[in-house]
Order: C-alpha cells, then structure tokens, then sequence
C-alpha cells in the first residue's frame, strides 16, 4: 500500500496500463493517506469530490478514449495561494478565509488540463510570508520526519510547508508550491523531497496571489527529478495573461538516462559557506562534490561577492512590494469584512487589523516606510541597485571565459529545526537564517533546484523509520536512488564512504589559510612602508632643526657681545655698575654738607599762611563793623533831625 | 561665539520681517496670472487599458468589470495594445518625442473607487514627452481679433482610471460603481505657459478638436471623457513661480474659462488684503460659479510610488515600419495622422478666402465645418455667405433653443436647398431663419421649399403681382406721394416699408422697389 504511493508518474501510468490500479482506486489511496497523515496538518482544504470526478475523467480517458494525457490519474496538492475556480483560497489568512475566486491560476488549470487530479490545498504561512509554516491560521504543519506524535517535532519549512509534506508523505504524487525567497526549496530540503524553482518567468504567475511580484514563481515538488521535469513540462510556457512570462517558445525537458558529466563545469560559491551553517551541511556538501569530482565534473571556487547583502536587500524589496500588494485587502470587494460602520476609514482599519497577522502587518507598515518619498531612494532604489549587482554576480560566474554551468549549494544551513526553538525566534530572524542560501536566485530570477542527498544523523534513527513504515534495507535504496538523479543515474554510491570529503576541506583550509597569509604579508609590507615614511619624515624635520641652530649659532658669533665674551662683558659693566655706585654715594655726601635756611622749608611757610588767612578774616571782621558803625551813626542824626 | 551667533540670527530675522513688508506693500503692483494644465482623456477603445472588460459610458451599475478590475488576488495586468496606439497618435500629433521605453508604476493611496489601493500610472519614464499645441485664442465678445498662443507639453502618461463613489448622505452610504475602474486615460501635463481662463479654454478646446480629429478620445466633456485639473498661481513680472492652487476635475470647456477666471480674481484678492495663498486643491462650483477647497485633499497625500512589476518596460520601434506583437511601430502610427485643425483653418483662410475669426468658429464646430464643404463643393456658392448662413444664422436659431450642435438633425440635402433658396433670393433670411428652426422638428427628408409652401412663405417674384401691390399702396398712401412727386425722395423708403407690412415680407423688395420707382416716374 505504501509503496503505491511512492510510486512515480512512470511507474503509475504502467499500474495503470497493467490495471494494477485504475485512477479512481488511486486517487482513493490517496484520500486515504491523507485522512492517516492528518495529524501533519499538511492540507488547509481535502477536494474529495473534486478529485474524483478528475479521477473518473482520466479514467475514461485511460480505457476508454484511449487518448492519454501526461498527467492523467496523477495525484496533486496544490498550495493555498493559488486560485481554484469554486475551491476556496484562503492564503492561510483571515482575510481570505471565506474567499472562492471564480477562475484558476493558469498553473492548476494546465494540471488539470493534463489530466492531473487534485488531492487538496496545503497548507503555508499566511501569505507565504514565513519558512517555516508555522504561521497559519489552520495551525503549522508538520514534519513527517522525526514525527511521532509527541509534544516536539520538526518544522515542514516553508512557506509551502504543507506541498512538501504531502508529497513527503505519500498523500500526492506532487505538489505545487510558490517560491519567492526559497519557499519551495527549503521545505523540500527539510522533507527529503525534490524541489525546483524555475526560471522567472518560465511559469505563469496568473492567479497565484503574489507576494513579491518580481521574485514569486510557482515551484513544484515532487518525489524524484523525473516527476519534477514531468510536471515542469505541463506547466511551463508563455501565458497571455502574465506579460512577465518568457516569450520564447518552451522546449520540455528530458532527463536522459546517460550522459556525459565530464563536459561539466560546476561552481562552489565560497560566500555560501557562512555562519550558521552546521557541520553536517558542510560535509554533505563536500561528499556531493567529491561524488562529482570522481565522475570528472570540473569543479571550481567561485565567487559572487555581494551574497552578504543579498537577505538585507531580499527584505526591503519583499517588504515594499508586500505594502503594495496588500493595498487590495480592503474588505470591499471580496475578503473580510468587518461590521464597523463609522467611516470608510475605519472600515479598512479594522478590516485589515482583524484579516492579517502580525507578521503581515508588520511588513506593510515597514514596506510603506520604505516607499515614502523621502525614504524611497534611502531604500528601495539602493535596494534595486544592489539587486541588480547581484544579478550581475551570477552572470559573471554563469558567462565568460571561466564560466561554470551549474552552482552546488546547501539548500538550508541546517536540518530541520524543532518547532519550539524555531517560533522562539522573531519571523525576520527565522527567514534571514533559512533563506540566506535560497534568496539570491530568486533576486538574479534564475533556477534552482533542491535535491535530497541524505538523512540527517539526528533522525535517521531505526525507531523513526520503523514509524514511518520505511525498513532499514530501503533506505540506501532510496538514497541512492535520489543520488543517482545527481550524477544522472550512473553511480552506485555507498553513502557511508564519506573520507574523501576530508581532502577538499583540507585543501580549502589551506587556500584560506595561504590567502589569510598572503593578506598578512601585504598588511606587514604595507605598514612598513607607511612606518618607513614616517622615518624619513622625522629625519628630514631633525635635519632642519639641526641646520637652524647652526644658523643661530654663526649669527650669535657675529653679535657682540656674543656668548664668548660675554662673562668679560658682564665683569666690565659690574666694574661700571660699581663705579656709578661711588659717584652716586660722593654725591650724596655732598649734598647732606649743604644746609638750607628754614624760611624755605615748608613747615615756615605753612605758618605763614595760616597767619595770613587769620587776618584776612580779621579783616572783615573789622569792615563789618566798621559799616555797623556807620549805619548806627546815621541812624541816630536821622532820628535827632526828626524830632528836632 | 555665541553672541555673534544670536546678532546673526537677528539679522535674518529682520530681514525676513523687512521682505514680509515688501511683499505687503507691493501687492498693490502689477501681478502675473500663470496657469498650467494636466488634461485627462479617456482613450476611446472597446476594452480597458488593462483588462478585456468593456470600456463604454453608461452602461450598467458593475456590468463592465473585469476581475483584475476588481482587484481578485492573482489577478494580473495585460497592457491594451490599442491604449499604446492611440496615446502615441495623440503623442505624434503634439509633436512630441515619442520614448523608445516607457515604463509603469503603482501610485498608492486608499480610496473606495481604487479597488486595488494603486493607480497604474507612469510616473518616472512617460510614454511620451516634450511636445507644444499651438492655437488660437478667440472668444467672440471677449476678444476683438484671434492671437496665437502656445503652451509646451512637458509629457503624455498612460494610466488606468479609476470607479465612481456615490455618497448617500441620508443612509450615511457610498456605493461604488467599477465601470470605470481601469479603463484607459492619457494624462497631458503642460507647462505653465499660459495666462489666463480664456487662453486655458482655447488650449481644451483644440486639444478637444484634435483628439476627436485622431478618434483617440470621443471628447464628451460632459461624459468625463475629457476632464482638466488647472494649476493657478499669482506673480510679480520676472519672479519665479510662486506657491500654486489646483483646480481639480473642471467639466467644460466654458467651465475651464471660468474657474480659472474666478480663481485668479480670488487669489489677487487673498494678496491684496495681506493674505497668502496656500498649495490647495479646489474643485469648480459651475452653479455658483466659485472654486472651493476640497476637503478630503487637505491632507497632503505621500503617494509611495513603486515600480509596477508586472508588467515589463514598454518598447516601440521608433525607426522602422516592422511591427511585433508586443513592439508597435511608431513611423506606420505616425502615418495614420489626419488633417489636423490648424491646418483645416490654414486652408479655410487660404482656399476660400474666410476671415481668420470665421475659419476659427467654423473649426470648432465640426458640424458645421461639415455643412460648410458640403456646401462649397463645387464652388457654386460664395463661402463667405455661407460660413455667415452657418456661424450666424443656424447658430443662433440652435442656441435658441438650446440645442447643442453636435445634435443637428439637419441633413446636408436639406441646408443644401435651403442656402441656393437664400442665395437666390427666393426667400429672404427671415424666412431663413424660420425654415431652419422648422426643420429641426421635422422628419429628415422634409424638404424646406415643402415647408414653405405649406406656410406660405415663399417670395412673391412674379412682376405682375408686384405691380399690383405696388399701385395699391401708391393709391392708398397720396400724401407720401405727393411729398415724393415735390422733392421729398426720403419717403420712398416709407412707401416700401408699407409695401413689405402689406405683403408680411414675403416679396421680393429688390424687385419691388424697382417697380415702384417706375410706377412713381409715371405718374
């Protein structure tokens, strides 16, 4: 039964042939997978009905009509994203909880058109705005791996967690996710599947609701590669009704079961190997690339310089484009809306505040920040610029005389976290860290794929498998079954062989270790240049110091009196000092001999003229009573002649 | 330091208060009006600029909308390769540059009638730039002579418009109508070249002649098709352009004199009591005939401009005659454009010897314009006579009655006759006059002469007839005879006047005043 459901397209449509299995018997063990799995949470939405009439029309199509088509009876999980006429969209939001558009995203409608029956819509972060599907209104998802019902488990990754996990655990044969920053990939390297992010452009965006327009492709993921190219060649192609979609006439892709690897030139990006990363990533990056090495791949350092940058940038313009985007949700048209009936203004405020997340509303509001006038060439157009730098890095590795063909990167720093560790971290940091190797494709536009090398020591335990129905034996199996997509179905690897690894991490330890001396070496040679100058600065000031005291000196010499002679100069004028001393004494002898008559000294005079003043007074004293006198007399003959 | 610092800043500060009182006290000097328009016209295309839902006035509440212009999520725009054609026609016929590539933006803001909450518009790179429309300003009874006046185009933009809000005051509701969300506008941005309302209504009225001219736009003012925000603003001669209103949305031709007449007057008044003009938007009140502020534009909006990123640059061929699906060519566009109305009223003044006020009139009137070739074809007719019978005559009997021209029922056949009747003298232009205000109310193969038959307003013509009318009132009137027969000629004019009230105008007074001359001679 379980291994039904890991069947591949291939393998299907021969069950089908062979009547092993008929489409409706299929698309029911299916239904039934996921009724098992349903503590995953992987599905927002199970279409029963809507999976069985697709089911009874490729089955008529399969025995009756005899006209196959590529997909015909092939199960598929759509995520909640995308439009599907009369099936609810609910971007795992409030906000959209209650929408059912009218019309398919061009991606679900060309499945269809290919026979393919949907299962369900998975589950995501609201609005793909996460990595982990942890941020959904229907709960988060959960990783199959590692899952045995207790309070802790692994994350999906995400955003489009739930596509993941229902591949992973066997509910569809694939899944279609969107991927803006590494939201198809990073799921996909979390549940062990196949995840690609096509060229921007390669797939329709039409009826996927968008959350970075310029960055979002739908992505697929599936159990193998060959499925992967399988659904890839029934969705891609130019699309009238996305005009960022490629013009060029889509030529499908086939995998073919042998070529040639030695024509191949695969680039490591040095700036990939960052902080954070773990030791189990890093060395299963270098078991792939010695696995590659063995088979003559060219392998060669590369750099693309402006990586650090990359999540900064990716953030800005995810959050300015996420603003504008979710200008729409206004509870007018179609979403919710609420009851507040006091203004227009107030209706879109508690609409909006009530219909988004945190995370969503924190990127609006940063977004709108970023796209004010005064800050718009502040952010977003440095943003742009960096972007398009970016975009430059690669084409620089990807063009030109030492061209690579291909880029070999981790897909996710880690395994996959536990759920606790992981929402104890703030959403930025959650998606700074998971998609710090995703991102740049998504910012240059071009493809990308994700592809299971090996289990993660920590869950690779045999209780585990036991729980998840898969036996020991299978497991190498498996791996290598998947490693063979990598070296193109050529090699039997025993993935325990790991040693080779050590000689290449040797050999970049010793790059980094020479570069990290040459870079020495240029800073001691630059630094006793710089010192060498300053030397013969100081010795050039010291000179003229020097030449200046001589100066001083010979102009000194020519004085008189100069410092030679200066003590009998000094004796000479002391002999002078001393003779004017003499002089000076015999004079005032001299003068003391001399005597002065007291009428000149100033104590005489002083009496005098005080004895004058006294006089002066006297004298008109004596005036005064003189006219008294003067007066009485005439007043007395006036009186003897009036009484006469 | 610190000291210095302050006597400074009281530097500035009195300088400040002495420019203040400069400015107050030379209000009463000469001010300049400078006016700028930004035109919106709604391209006249079957479907929207983004999406293939109708693009028609008029038609159903919510019945022309497409889901992108509603704003479904996923929804994406797909640009109209007709809306590219016609904006760069209107582009080539202002002589504008035409951009090898353009690109669009989203315009935020949040508005009922704005479902997804941006404009598309094209902010930083416009479809089209540098272009000038020459014209002439004339408003009969305002203007004693035309003049011509240019204003330069700094650049034509596509952009999406938006629905309609009807607010319902009693239920406290509004009610949005999408029909017109999306549907295709340029945007023409002149520059301030212009100085007042009259000279801003010639500008509308020939982009209005030209765009009808390209069949870019259907021109109806009244329908919103074409609408003009005007940018008013006061300055003293050879002073940099000061602080400027926006008149938003004005509706007609006469309503673009106005508003921006009144809006003048309004801000020299504000300066000339001491007050200052403030950046506002207003809006047009055509009954009262008043600007007034709007007051859900006080706040000063920060638009956020972003790229739009789906949709990619838009290129054009602007070399070569070769068209692809998605690269249009501008020389094979640029071939299509008609005779333009300048070059009409070039010809009218040059071919048929019109006066430039007369061809002016004539142009503006297509209808008009349309009678008058007709009419002149074959070069029977005297143009001048006709352009008269047009401008003056029909005019003003459809003005009486309040008809707009467009909406002249008269059929060439019919104003055809009815001129040779006039240009004959068979019937005099008061019966003129009569015939046309008939025929507006008639079946369209009546023809004037029945029309004059049954009303009896033909010209008497035949001499006998004439004779007799003539020996009555000779012999009704002897005093009036005998002061002509002494010498008094003056009361010969009086004689035909009684002649004319006798016969109720209805003869032919060149030939009866002939015969009463002879008829008085023989006596």
């Amino acid at each position: 039964m379980n291994k039904l459901t890991s069947y591949t397209i291939k393998e299907v449509h021969r069950a089908y042939r062979d009547k092993l299995l008929t489409p409706t018997s299929f698309v029911d063990l299916c239904l039934q997978k996921v009724r098992q799995t349903s503590e995953l949470n992987a599905f927002v939405n199970i279409t029963e009905d809507v999976a069985e009439n697709h089911a009874i029309d490729s089955e008529k199509r399969f025995y009756i009509d005899k006209k196959i088509k590529p997909l015909d009876g092939i199960t598929i999980a759509i995520k909640d994203n995308f439009c599907t006429k009369n099936v609810t969209t609910t971007c795992a939001s409030e906000m959209l909880r209650n929408f059912v558009p009218t019309y398919d995203a061009t991606v679900y409608a060309k499945l269809i058109n290919n026979g393919a029956c949907l299962i369900g819509k998975s589950n995501l972060d609201e609005f793909a705005m996460g990595s982990g599907t942890v941020d959904s209104i229907f709960g988060p998802t959960r990783n199959p791996w590692g899952y045995n019902g207790e309070t802790d488990w692994r994350i999906a990754g995400g955003s489009s967690g739930g596509s993941a996990v229902a591949v992973s655990s066997g509910a569809c044969i694939a899944a279609i996710g969107s991927d803006t920053g590494g939201s198809t990939r990073n799921p996909a390297a979390l549940c062990g599947v196949v995840g690609i992010k096509p060229t921007y452009g390669l797939v329709s965006r039409y009826g996927l609701i968008p959350l970075v327009n310029s960055m979002d492709v739908p992505g697929i993921l599936a159990r193998n590669i060959d499925d992967a190219a399988e659904i890839l060649n029934c969705i891609a192609g130019q699309d009238d009704l996305d005009s960022t979609t490629i013009k060029r006439k889509y030529q499908p892709i086939e995998i073919q079961e042998n070529f040639n690897l030695s024509n191949l030139r695969i680039g490591i990006p040095s700036e990939y190997y960052c902080e954070g990363m773990s030791e189990e990533v890093i060395d299963t990056w270098r078991w792939v690339a010695d696995l590659l090495e063995n088979e003559k791949v060219l392998l060669k350092s590369v750099t693309l310089p402006h990586t650090s940058v990359s999540i900064a940038v990716y953030s800005i313009l995810n959050q300015c484009e996420v603003a504008s985007n979710m200008a729409r949700y206004d509870g007018l048209e179609f979403g919710l809306r609420t009851n507040e009936d006091y203004s227009t203004e107030e209706l879109y405020a508690s609409s909006r505040s009530q219909g988004f997340n945190n995370v969503v509303r924190s990127r609006i509001f940063a977004g709108n920040y970023f796209l004010l006038t005064r800050n718009y060439e502040k952010y977003f157009l440095k943003a742009l610029k960096l972007r398009r730098l970016i975009a430059n890095d690669f084409n620089n590795v990807f063009n030109g005389d030492n061209r690579v063909d291909l880029l070999l990167t981790p897909t996710t720093l880690s395994d996959a976290p536990l759920y606790g560790d992981f929402v104890s971290k703030h959403n930025r940091d959650q998606c700074a860290l998971q998609d710090y190797c995703t991102q740049p494709a998504n910012m240059a536009g071009i493809p990308a794929v994700s592809i299971p090398i090996r289990l993660s020591k920590t869950t690779t335990t045999t209780e585990i498998l036991s729980k998840l129905n898969i036996s020991i034996d299978a497991l190498p199996q498996k791996c290598q079954e998947l490693l063979k997509l990598v070296a193109c179905n050529q090699l039997e690897v025993d993935i325990d062989q790991l040693d080779p690894v050590a000689i290449s991490l040797q050999q970049s330890l010793q790059i980094s270790r020479k570069l990290n001396e040459e870079y020495e070496i240029l800073k001691l040679k630059h630094k006793n240049t710089e010192l060498q100058t300053q030397i013969d600065r100081n010795s050039k000031f010291l000179d003229n110091l020097r030449k200046e005291l001589n100066c001083s000196r010979c102009s000194l010499a020519s004085q008189t009196p100069n410092p030679e002679n200066i003590q009998d100069h000094i004796k000479q004028m002391k002999q002078r000092v001393l003779s004017y001393e003499e002089s000076c004494n015999k004079a005032t002898m001299k003068f003391s001999k001399l005597s002065v008559p007291d009428s000149v000294l100033p104590k005489a005079l002083q009496a005098q003229l005080s004895a004058l003043n006294t006089l002066h007074e006297e004298v008109v004293d004596w005036r005064q009573r003189a006219d008294d006198v003067v007066f009485t007399r005439d007043a007395r003959e006036m009186f003897n002649r009036l009484r006469r | 330091m610190k000291y210095i610092g302050v006597t400074n800043h009281l530097k500035k500060c009195t300088k400040v208060i002495s420019i203040k009182r400069d400015h107050s006290t030379t209000t009463n000097e000469k001010l300049q009006s400078v006016v700028g328009l930004e035109v919106h016209a709604q391209l006249n295309t079957q479907s929207k600029l983004f999406s293939g839902a109708q693009n028609t006035f008029g038609g159903l509440v919510n019945n022309c909308v497409s889901l992108f212009d509603a704003a479904i999520p996923g929804t994406l725009p797909v640009l109209n390769r007709k809306c590219v054609e016609l904006g760069i026609l209107t582009a080539l016929a202002l002589s504008c540059k035409v951009n090898e590539v353009s690109s669009f933006d989203r315009k935020h803001y949040f508005y009922a009638d704005l479902p997804a909450g941006y404009q598309i518009t094209q902010q930083r790179a416009p479809l089209a730039s540098d272009g000038v429309i020459n014209f002439q300003v004339f408003t009969p009874g305002v203007h004693k002579k035309p003049y011509n006046k240019s204003s330069k185009i700094k650049q034509i933009q596509l952009e999406q418009d938006s629905g309609k809000s009807l607010h319902d005051s009693d239920l406290k509701r509004s009610l949005v109508d999408l029909n017109r969300a999306g549907a295709p506008l340029i945007e023409l941005v002149f520059e301030p070249d212009l100085e007042d309302g009259e000279e801003a209504a010639a500008l509308v009225k020939e982009l209005l002649l030209i765009v009808q001219r390209l069949g870019a736009c259907t021109g109806r003012m009244e329908e919103g098709a074409l609408r003009v925000d005007a940018n008013v603003s006061l300055r003293r001669y050879g002073e940099p352009l000061s602080t400027r209103t926006e008149i938003k949305n004005i509706g007609s031709v006469r309503g673009v004199a106005g508003a921006i007449r009144h809006e003048i007057e309004r801000q020299r008044s504000v300066l000339e009591n001491g007050g200052k003009i403030i950046n506002e938007t207003r809006s047009w009140d055509a009954v009262n005939k008043v600007t007034v502020a709007m007051r859900d534009k006080e706040v000063v909006q920060d638009y956020r401009y972003m790229p739009e990123p789906n949709l990619p640059p838009l290129r054009v061929n602007l070399y070569t005659r070769e068209e692809t699906q998605d690269v249009l060519s501008v020389p094979l566009i640029k071939d299509r454009i008609p005779e333009l109305p300048e070059d009409s009223r070039k010809k009218l003044i040059e071919q048929f010897s019109l006066r430039p006020e007369v061809a002016i009139q004539l142009v503006n009137e297509p209808v008009l314009l349309n009678y008058f070739h007709e009419l002149t074809l074959g070069n029977t007719r005297s143009p001048t006579k006709v352009a008269n019978l047009l401008l003056n005559d029909l005019l003003t009997v459809l003005n009486k009655r309040k008809f707009d021209v467009e909406d002249c029922v008269i059929t060439i056949r019919q104003i055809r006759e009815l001129t040779d009747m006039l240009l004959n003298k068979h019937i005099n232009l008061d019966i003129c006059r009569k015939v046309l205000d008939e025929l507006l109310d008639s079946a369209n193969n009546t023809s004037p002469l029945d029309i004059i038959t049954k009303k009896e307003w033909s010209i008497v013509t035949d001499e006998e007839e004439i004779t007799k009318r003539c020996t009555e009132v000779i012999e009704n009137n002897p005093k009036l005879v005998k002061q002509y027969k002494d010498g008094k000629v003056k009361v010969f004019k009086a004689l035909l006047g009684i002649l004319a009230k006798n016969t109720s105008n209805k003869i032919d007074m060149s030939i009866a005043a002939a015969k009463m001359e002879e008829i008085l001679k023989k006596l």
